[in-house]
């Protein structure tokens, strides 16, 4: 029976073969030819889509709104997603309402959520502008607009990024934090020599998740902002989506697709070289 | 274990019997499928139409038609795309109802069945169709679709903010608008703007009336904006109808009444922070009803560039488009499109939509001069249609996303970083230029 191991591991690589490997290869395929309105490829053109792409000005904004993206969204993410996970990380049911409350944004689709988002930042009937008694224009201020993508980024990757750091929490041994206590070491001393250390791993698995999302974000985009006001929120998928899809430039949305992809890899390939020489696994 | 993988397999066969498997051959209808993106007020006009149909030609000619929400107008093209570019026709709905951004989508595919093909026995009822919305539609000399939801751009001003400031005339020209614009602008003690004399970032929607109107009759692009081939470079630089607008756009934003706004206009004019937007006549439904009774809402003519520019403005909207799916429905399709065009019919659509009649003869009758006299706001539309040039037409153009957000950005450009009017121009020709030749290496062998 030494073919089983084959046969267990084979559906699952017949779905990644279809579905991501040859996508991938057909992709990169297209972004060195150029290709024609119904996707057939009419002749090798070597890095040309590219040299046009790199001159393309929509390209220079999409590049900078996804880098400018990243930036703010990460550490934003992060921070809260742990400090709400470290104040809930404690006994008793309030605690552990906290916690369903603080996860219950996962169980709420996508499309419907930003939806509601779209509703409540509308500027001359939604909520927020009441509440926070300012005429922020959300869709009409390039910043204004970027601000708001980080927010609903950070509400749809909440619940999921807060799951993990909780659980990481959890399993710090409680005898360790009781030996730091009767040494006395305050609250801060304790989560900053002993459980970001512990948890750690799944630190690093958080930010090398929030990278890609935040490099691939198109789904806020589309629903939200649509790339407007003026380009400050079409990012680099967003534009994939109308050069590729809507106006049917296949070579030229497949050389963004490279493009993102290899941003992408490098970005996680340094944070994987780091986290091999900084981080301690149990 | 071995009985349990035979009932999976049967019950996975057997599955597909749930789905429908289209028309049985038997019945004596013939039965046509209407993609619309028609929703509120014009989806209950769609019903209405339909009822209306199915209850006298359709029963007369054993003709039945479905219609089919398919969400907005750009949703509906894409889902009809993947089954065009697939090869499948079995799939394609008879008709479906597009905009002008359909048209380069669509043009060339082989299941396509132009009106000119369809009406090929009755080529005189065409004549009847409204010239200038018949050219919205028009690629090389043949309409590829049935104009149905017709509509032009219009300015709307709030009235009681011009009594307030004792204007008694919307604007003519950009001159006025600038003029009046400085007048209607409020601010609070702190010098921050509370009301905007106008509001808008000039894009495609726009320009295709303030570059296209200007000495009678302009083209943004070459092949006459794409109506007679695929446009290869734009004209407005050369022709110095951009520089022009844009020298009479920079001097509204120098008076400091202008919102660079681009999402949420009609919001913005419902509650009472800006005097004038420009938006489409089919709009005027949907904004009085947000006004309600806060002020009066007036309509006008959109404002010229300048006194020569007396071109007009070009029909929007959409069109029904035809397709050959294998049923040879033809005959049936043709029925309903001239029942959808009818006078009377485009009489009740008008009335229940605010679209502007296609059919010349629904201007002669009784009923339709009895709803402009009571409702003379829906009278500009169809009047400043009427006193255009026909041959002013929308734009045809490859990536118009990119288009669209080249004339914005290069427009707030020139505003926010002193470019002058010349540059700005320059910028944004070179900008479109390319995505046009983008377009044609898609195209070479």
């Amino acid at each position: 029976m030494t073919c089983k191991p084959y046969i267990m591991i084979f559906p699952a690589l017949l779905l990644v073969v279809l579905f991501s490997y040859i996508p991938f290869i057909l992709t990169f395929f297209n972004s060195i030819h150029s290709v024609s309105l119904s996707g057939e490829r009419l002749g090798f053109v070597g890095l040309a889509n590219y040299r046009r792409l790199f001159g393309n000005q929509s390209f220079h904004a999409s590049l900078s709104n996804t880098i400018r993206f990243t930036l703010f969204f990460v550490p934003t993410n992060i921070t809260i997603t742990l400090l709400a996970a470290v104040l809930s990380n404690r006994k008793g049911w309030l605690a552990n309402l906290n916690q369903i409350f603080f996860f219950l944004p996962m169980a709420v689709g996508m499309s419907s959520m930003l939806m509601i988002i779209k509703m409540m930042f509308n500027p001359s009937i939604g909520i927020i502008n009441r509440l926070v008694g300012a005429n922020i224009q959300w869709f009409n201020d390039p910043n204004a607009a970027m601000a708001l993508l980080v927010i609903a980024g950070v509400f749809l990757g909440f619940g999921f990024d807060f799951l993990l750091f909780s659980a990481a929490l959890r399993n710090v041994p409680n005898d360790l934090k009781e030996v730091a206590r009767i040494n006395g070491a305050n609250g801060f001393q304790i989560f900053r020599h002993l459980e970001l250390p512990l948890i750690a791993p799944t630190l690093v698995f958080i930010i090398v998740t929030n990278i890609k999302n935040a490099m691939l974000i198109s789904a806020p985009v589309l629903i939200l902002t649509e790339g407007g006001p003026f380009r400050s929120t079409q990012t680099l998928v967003y534009q994939m989506y109308l050069d590729g899809f809507k106006s049917g430039n296949y070579a030229l949305g497949s050389a963004i697709a490279i493009v993102v992809f290899l941003l992408t890899f490098a970005a996680l390939l340094i944070l994987l070289h780091l986290e091999r020489r900084r981080i301690y696994y149990q | 274990m071995k009985r349990f993988v035979i009932l999976a397999v049967i019950v996975l066969l057997a599955l597909p019997m749930l789905f429908a498997q289209g028309q049985k051959a038997s019945s004596p209808y013939t039965t046509i499928t209407w993609w619309h993106p028609n929703s509120g007020l014009a989806g209950a006009a769609t019903e209405e139409l339909i009822n209306s149909f199915n209850r006298t030609v359709g029963e007369e000619l054993k003709i039945r038609v479905e219609a089919v929400y398919q969400g907005k107008a750009n949703d509906v093209l894409t889902k009809l795309k993947p089954i065009l570019q697939s090869k499948d026709q079995r799939d394609l709905p008879d008709l479906a109802q597009l905009d002008g951004s359909a048209v380069l989508d669509i043009r060339d595919s082989a299941q396509l069945i132009t009106v000119n093909e369809l009406a090929k026995n009755e080529p005189d009822y065409l004549s009847k169709i409204v010239e200038a919305t018949r050219n919205s539609i028009t690629y090389k000399n043949n309409i590829l679709a049935m104009p149905f939801n017709a509509s032009t751009i219009l300015l709307y001003y709030n009235k009681d903010a011009f009594a307030k400031a004792g204007i008694s005339e919307p604007p003519r020209t950009l001159d006025n608008v600038a003029t009046i614009a400085a007048k209607l602008k409020q601010t609070d003690d702190k010098g921050r703007t509370t009301f905007w004399g106008i509001a808008n970032v000039p894009t495609t929607y726009e320009l295709m009336v303030w570059l296209g109107h200007q000495n009678g009759l302009t083209y943004l692009t070459d092949f006459e904006n794409g109506h007679t081939g695929a446009p290869t470079r734009v004209l407005f630089d050369e022709n110095g109808t951009m520089v022009n607008f844009l020298t009479k756009w920079q001097a509204i934003y120098d008076t400091g009444s202008l919102a660079n706004l681009t999402s949420d206009l009609n919001g913005a004019f419902a509650s009472g922070q800006v005097a004038m937007i420009l938006a489409s006549t089919s709009n005027l439904s949907t904004i009085a009803s947000m006004v309600g009774d806060r002020f009066e809402v007036g309509v006008a003519n959109m404002p010229m560039v300048d006194e020569n520019a007396t071109g007009g403005v070009n029909v929007g909207g959409g069109a029904i488009w035809a397709f050959d799916n294998g049923k040879n429905n033809q005959w049936a399709i043709w029925e309903f499109l001239k029942f959808a065009t009818s006078a009377e019919e485009q009489l009740k659509w008008h009335i229940a939509t605010g679209y502007f009649p296609v059919n010349v003869d629904t201007y002669d009758l009784p009923a339709f001069k009895a709803h402009l006299q009571e409702n003379p706001l829906f009278g500009v539309a169809s009047c400043q249609l009427m006193n255009s040039n026909p041959k002013l037409q929308g734009i045809w153009v490859p990536s118009s996303y990119q288009i669209y957000y080249a004339f914005q950005s290069g427009i707030l450009k020139m505003l926010e970083e002193k470019q002058t009017p010349q540059e700005a121009s320059k910028a944004i020709a070179q900008e479109i230029n390319g995505y046009l030749q983008e377009y044609h290496l898609m195209r070479a062998r």
